[in-house]
C-alpha cells in the first residue's frame, strides 16, 4: 500500500507521513460533519420547545357559600397545551376557607403516590384510601406514608369569586 | 503500547474489523478516477441524511389528516432546532433525487455497469 504515491513524491521520500496526513484530515472533515448533523439533534430531542401561552387563572367558582373549616371539591375547566394539541380537562380541587376567612385550593392527588384522597367528615381530616395517607386541613401530614404537604394552587379571589393559577409544591 | 494499539489489537483479534476496514477502503485508485465518482457516495450521504433527520421529525410529527399540519406547524414554530431538521429533510430530498439522476447518467456514460463491475 505504501508503494502507492511513493512514485511521485521525490526520490527517497517516504509517503506514510503524506498519507496519515490525508487520513486525519478525512477523520476530521468526517468528524466535522457528524457533529454539525448531531448537535442540532441533540438540541431537537432534549431543549425544551417554545412554551405557548395557556390559561393562567381559570374561575373555580362562587365561595360565598363555602362554610369555614370545611373542604369541598369543587370541579374547574381548564386549556392545556400539549404539544399541538389543546386539551380542555376538567381539574378538581378541594377547596377550603380557614377559620380566618383564608381560601385555599388544594391538588386533588394525594402526594405519596397520586390516588385521590377525600375529606372525612367524622374525623375531620384528608384521608386517602390507598395507603392511609392522612393530612389535615391546611394539608400538612399526620399520618400516613405521605412526606409531603397536600400541592396547593395558586389562589386569588375577586369579590365572591374564586380563581385558580398553576398547582405547586408548596408547604 | 499505548492503550488505544491494544484495545485495537483486541478487537481486530475477535472480530476482524480492522482488516475489514482495510479491505472496504483501502483500495488502489486508478490514476483516471476523478470527482465524477463522487455522485454514489454523495447519494449514499444525502440517504443516511434523510433516513437520521426523518427519524428525529417522526418524533414530533402525526400522520393523520387531522393533526399532520398541526403537527408540522409545532415542529416549525416550536420545537427547537425542528425548522433546522425539517430544512435538512425538505432539501435532502430533492438533492437525493438530482444526486441519484447524476450518478446514473454518470454510470452509464462511463459504462460503470459492465464486467466486472456488475454487481455494484
Amino acid at each position: 500500500m505504501n508503494e502507492v504515491g511513493a512514485g511521485q513524491n521525490e526520490p527517497g521520500t517516504p509517503s506514510v507521513p503524506r498519507r496519515n496526513f490525508c487520513v486525519a484530515g478525512i477523520g476530521a472533515l468526517g468528524s466535522v460533519i457528524a457533529a454539525a448533523m448531531a448537535l442540532p439533534a441533540l438540541m431537537y430531542l432534549l431543549l425544551p420547545p417554545r412554551l405557548r401561552g395557556q390559561d393562567e387563572w381559570v374561575e373555580v367558582g362562587d365561595i360565598s357559600q363555602l362554610p369555614a373549616g370545611a373542604p369541598v371539591k369543587m370541579t374547574f375547566r381548564r386549556m392545556r397545551v400539549d404539544g399541538w394539541k389543546v386539551l380542555t380537562e376538567d381539574n378538581t380541587a378541594w377547596v377550603v376557607k380557614s377559620s380566618n376567612l383564608q381560601v385555599f385550593a388544594f391538588g386533588p392527588q394525594c402526594t405519596h403516590l397520586g390516588c385521590a384522597y377525600h375529606w372525612d367528615r367524622t374525623k375531620d381530616e384528608f384521608f386517602c384510601p390507598c395507603h392511609n395517607s392522612l393530612f389535615a386541613i391546611d394539608g400538612k401530614v399526620i399520618g400516613g406514608p405521605a412526606r409531603q404537604p397536600l400541592h396547593r394552587y395558586e389562589t386569588r379571589v375577586e369579590g365572591n369569586r374564586l380563581f385558580v393559577g398553576r398547582l405547586t409544591m408548596s408547604a | 503500547m499505548s492503550h488505544w494499539a491494544r484495545i485495537n489489537e483486541w478487537l481486530e483479534h475477535r472480530t476482524g474489523i480492522s482488516t475489514a476496514v482495510r479491505n472496504l477502503f483501502y483500495e488502489e485508485i486508478p490514476a483516471s478516477s476523478g470527482w465524477h465518482q463522487v455522485f454514489g457516495s454523495v447519494a449514499l450521504f444525502l440517504f443516511l441524511v434523510q433516513a437520521f433527520t426523518g427519524v428525529l421529525l417522526a418524533f414530533n410529527y402525526a400522520p393523520s389528516p387531522g393533526e399532520a399540519y398541526n403537527s408540522l406547524q409545532y415542529i416549525l414554530t416550536e420545537v427547537t432546532a425542528g425548522r433546522l431538521m425539517r430544512g435538512l429533510h425538505h432539501w435532502g430530498a430533492s438533492m437525493l433525487i438530482v444526486v441519484v439522476v447524476l450518478h446514473m447518467t454518470q454510470v452509464f456514460l462511463f459504462g460503470a455497469y459492465k464486467k466486472p463491475r456488475e454487481a455494484t
